[in-house]
């Protein structure tokens, strides 16, 4: 389960930052890949929202730390 | 009570002594009643303590009705009203004269003699600060990034909190919370620290600011006497004398606080060593930017609105055109909000607005460009040399956007920018040029020396601090080092402040002698 | 508990040096202002005469000469263009650590506007010691000029001011005050023109309305204080409408009991305005020799003035009349005895 989640978010990212190499781990942080600063982020969070069906909220958006926390938010809010 | 003051400098010392005598439990109440005093100061009437509870008020009721109701439709109804009543009241307070002027206008244009008054300006102070401050807070429960205060009086505590009022940082109820109510011993090593920070503040004020202003001032008061040369150096002091005086009061603002034992978030990070606008953004006034990106941009790109606009782009004109346009339009809504929030005129708009809009569009827009026209020319970009020519360019057009920010309007800001482009260099080879200027300038070859070597010291502490924590290592040293410093900083401050008489525009009677 | 001691015992420590370190930047920065200051330092009653006035006084009064010929001592308390409002201030001030026999008040400033100018106030309030009657002396100069309320503190808090005097550090700064000859300050220069100093008009003109009640304020508290005045009206060039309101001033003083000496209607002292002056204003030390010599023997004559001469207590006074004879000598490569030969003649 978790695995086809990692899988859909690759492509995710891989469309927001335009590069076909990326591969997310829990661990990924936006210190990890060059674009994602402060403003791509929402661009990543919506795009996310979209593929998943669900929405973030503006508290989670803020405060989640790296992609294990937002795929941990995404297995909850897809149950 | 201003800031370099000896209302102040007897308030803080009472305050703090105060703090730490009484037993810890009451140390937060110490600070309601000095946070009370500070922010009814000369200010006391029914009309100003209306305007506190106008806020007050509805933010402890509606924080408490929200939270539970977090992310509920019933509980974005009482935000939403929370929110028109503050913004109502701010917008009131602080843009009343405004809209009077604006009616007045019609009743001109309509041949009306009706005419209405303009309102003495009683707004309390810090109110744009505790305004913002205390909208974050209905939102953050909102969102159930914290709960509500039960108690009011630590509510007003939190809205009111002293240091925070003379020029922020905008802070989080989440991030304080503990701090703010809790206990707090006496750390003598704190202290020090805060006594250091407090110091330095209080330098770059009296020292450097206050000095600048004098020249910065005559030369945009006097437009028609200055151009060239003159006109050009008064353009680049300016965000000078901006920054130390914003960063220094934010020091002894973060030192008191500091000494007290609540740790505040910082607001500046060296912005002139910033490469781009972007960036600069993002060490200068940090506290605002982050408020308005939780609160103002997020919430808008994150927007239906925005998504919408967003998916139509995407089909005309392609993915890549299509991510710019949301981004670029909340940022249009964004920077008009920091414009009207620095003052109602549209020169704050346009300096700290849409200039600095049109100037970050720009670079997002022009650097894959020149990232590829470097590349044919052969210029590298991650040299020295070339990070330099990015920090002076940096400097440069938050220079000129400072103009307007500085100009008393549009016309005033053109008519700086105009008078820049006059060749006088060569009137500083004249001899009387030296005798005349300090008094039509009111700064002699003395201060301009001060003004050197303390512009100097500023600039190898920055250097320090980009390696690491300044007052850590300083306080490693030996004490006679230690003290020698401290003695020099503080009769810097002493013999070369700008303070007392002598400072006034007119009066230079020590000369008289 | 010790680190606790330790970090008292550091910051007290600091403390003290640095109040150490302040105090004797205070002194440094000090701007200089000799003869006010000056008066502090004269032994506690043992000023005969204290002569209140503009630099007419200190150019004009050579005080080691008159204690060298009849030994009384005049303290010279003037200060340069010394506002009228600062008389009474002065003789309170003086009230307070001299019994002087005589006070002399010199108006040639009587009729000036007493909007002075903020230096020249400063001159006199910043030399006198922090007292209350400094805090009225201030209040009540100012309120002649147009500085505001809330500038006031910078006139009593003076380091307000001085800080800044940074800037024009001379070496006289660090080093202590001499007796600097007992206030005279002798000038061998000569005016190019010729200076009109005769006192040729009798007609009178009202005094501004502030200035009379300046007057009459200082009579009150002379009166009052039963103190002995003698009022002078220095030799110097004047514009026409002051010397008639000085008239007036002259006449409201000698009705109301005090006497009034007007220095430029007695020949007798023969000041020649083609020679005696070294600006409209100032005699030289020609011009000062011979109206010393004068007002010496008039005051020996007229008061009742004791005679240290001998007295070991007050031997500054020679030794400063000495150290001025040698400043005369050096200025003007002659002996200060043959001038005083010269004009004594002519006195007689």
């Amino acid at each position: 389960m978790k695995e086809e989640i990692y899988e859909r978010l690759n492509k995710v990212f891989r469309d927001i930052f335009d590069d076909e190499e990326i591969i997310v781990k829990p661990e990924t942080t936006a210190n990890d890949i060059e674009d994602w600063d402060s403003l791509e982020h929402i661009n990543l969070i919506v795009a996310i929202e979209q593929e998943f069906g669900m929405k973030f909220n503006m508290n989670e958006v803020t405060t989640m730390k790296n992609v294990g926390e937002m795929v941990d938010i995404i297995i909850a809010k897809t149950r | 009570m201003n800031l370099i003051s000896i209302a102040f400098l007897v308030f803080c010392a009472v305050t703090l002594i105060t703090y730490f005598i009484i037993p810890k439990k009451f140390q937060w109440i110490v600070l309601l009643l000095s946070s009370i005093i500070f922010l009814f100061y000369n200010n006391l009437s029914i009309f100003t303590v209306v305007q506190a509870l106008l806020v007050l008020i509805p933010s402890y009721f509606l924080g408490r009705k929200i939270e539970g109701n977090s992310n509920t439709k019933k509980g974005k109804r009482f935000l939403i009203l929370g929110i028109i009543i503050i913004v109502g009241q701010l917008i009131c307070y602080k843009y009343i004269n405004i809209f009077i002027e604006s009616a007045n206008l019609i009743c001109e244009l309509l041949h009306s003699d009706r005419k209405f008054a303009l309102i003495e300006n009683s707004a309390l102070i810090g109110i744009s600060y505790y305004s913002l401050i205390m909208i974050s807070y209905l939102i953050d429960i909102y969102r159930g990034t914290c709960k509500s205060q039960k108690n009011i009086f630590k509510c007003a505590l939190f809205m009111s909190y002293f240091p925070i009022l003379t020029s922020g940082p905008f802070i989080k109820y989440k991030d304080v919370e503990n701090d703010l109510y809790g206990e707090h011993k006496f750390n003598y090593d704190r202290a020090l620290k805060g006594f250091i920070r407090i110091l330095w503040g209080v330098f770059k004020i009296l020292v450097i600011s206050q000095r600048l202003g004098m020249y910065v001032d005559v030369v945009y008061s006097k437009l028609t006497i200055f151009s060239g040369i003159y006109t050009i150096l008064a353009v680049l002091a300016f965000p000078l004398q901006l920054y130390t005086n914003f960063s220094g009061s934010i020091d002894v603002i973060m030192g008191i606080s500091e000494i007290l034992g609540i740790k505040l978030p910082e607001n500046f990070n060296l912005p002139f060593f910033s490469k781009t606008i972007t960036e600069f953004w993002r060490r200068w006034h940090i506290t605002l930017g982050v408020w308005l990106k939780d609160y103002i941009f997020y919430p808008l790109l994150k927007s239906d609105d925005m998504q919408e606009l967003n998916k139509k782009c995407k089909k005309k004109f392609g993915k890549k055109v299509a991510k710019k346009i949301p981004l670029y339009a909340s940022m249009l809504v964004m920077w008009i909000i920091i414009g009207v929030w620095h003052g109602g005129a549209y020169t704050y708009i346009i300096g700290s607005g849409i200039l600095q809009f049109i100037f970050m569009v720009l670079e997002d827009l022009l650097a894959p460009v020149a990232t590829k026209v470097n590349s044919k020319l052969g210029i590298k970009e991650d040299v020295f040399s070339y990070k330099l020519y990015q920090v002076i360019r940096t400097y440069l057009l938050f220079a000129f956007a400072m103009i307007f920010f500085r100009a008393e309007s549009i016309e005033q800001a053109l008519f700086i920018i105009a008078h820049c482009f006059v060749w006088n260099l060569n009137i500083m080879l004249d001899e009387e040029f030296y005798y005349v200027m300090p008094k039509i300038i009111g700064l002699d070859r003395y201060d301009v020396r001060v003004l050197i070597i303390a512009l100097v010291v500023l600039f190898i502490v920055q250097l320090l601090a980009r390696k690491g924590d300044v007052r850590e290592k300083f306080l490693k040293q030996n004490i006679v080092f230690r003290w020698g410093v401290l003695y020099a900083l503080m009769f810097a401050i002493i013999i070369f402040g700008c303070y007392g008489e002598g400072y006034d525009a007119t009066a230079f009677i020590y000369r008289e002698f | 508990m010790k680190t606790k001691y330790k970090n008292i015992l550091k910051v007290t420590i600091f403390l003290l040096i640095f109040c150490i370190l302040l105090y004797n930047i205070f002194n440094i920065l000090w701007l200089e202002n000799h003869n006010i200051e000056n008066f502090y330092d004269e032994p506690k009653d043992t000023l005969d005469i204290i002569y209140i006035g503009a630099s007419t006084v200190h150019h004009s009064f050579n005080a080691a000469l008159a204690y060298n010929l009849y030994g009384y001592t005049t303290n010279i308390l003037s200060s340069s263009t010394q506002p009228f409002s600062a008389a009474k201030h002065l003789m309170k001030e003086a009230e307070k650590y001299q019994n002087p026999v005589l006070y002399i008040l010199d108006i040639g400033r009587v009729a000036e506007d007493l909007n002075a100018r903020r230096s020249n106030i400063r001159q006199v309030t910043d030399a006198m010691k922090w007292s209350d009657n400094r805090t009225n002396a201030i209040n009540e100069m100012l309120s002649y000029t147009d500085v505001d309320k809330k500038d006031y503190i910078n006139y009593k808090y003076s380091f307000l001011l001085y800080h800044n005097a940074w800037r024009s550090l001379k070496v006289t700064n660090f080093e202590k005050n001499n007796d600097l000859y007992k206030g005279y300050i002798p000038s061998p220069n000569v005016s190019e023109e010729e200076i009109y100093c005769d006192w040729d008009t009798t007609d009178t003109m009202e005094l501004d309305e502030k200035n009379e009640a300046n007057l009459n304020d200082i009579m009150e508290y002379i009166k009052s204080n039963n103190i002995n005045v003698l009022f002078i009206v220095p030799i110097k060039e004047y514009k026409e409408e002051i010397k008639k309101k000085t008239n007036s001033a002259i006449e409201i003083l000698e009705s109301n009991g005090f006497n009034v000496i007007n220095i430029g209607k007695i020949k007798e002292i023969g000041i020649d305005g083609s020679k005696d002056f070294f600006d409209k204003d100032h005699l030289n030390v020609e011009g000062g020799t011979k109206f010393t010599l004068y007002l010496a023997k008039y005051l020996k004559e007229h008061y009742n003035l004791p005679d240290h001469r001998g007295d070991s207590n007050y031997s500054s006074w020679d030794s400063e009349y000495i150290r001025l004879k040698e400043l005369y000598k050096e200025m003007t490569k002659n002996d200060f005895d043959e001038l005083l030969e010269k004009y004594s003649k002519i006195e007689q």
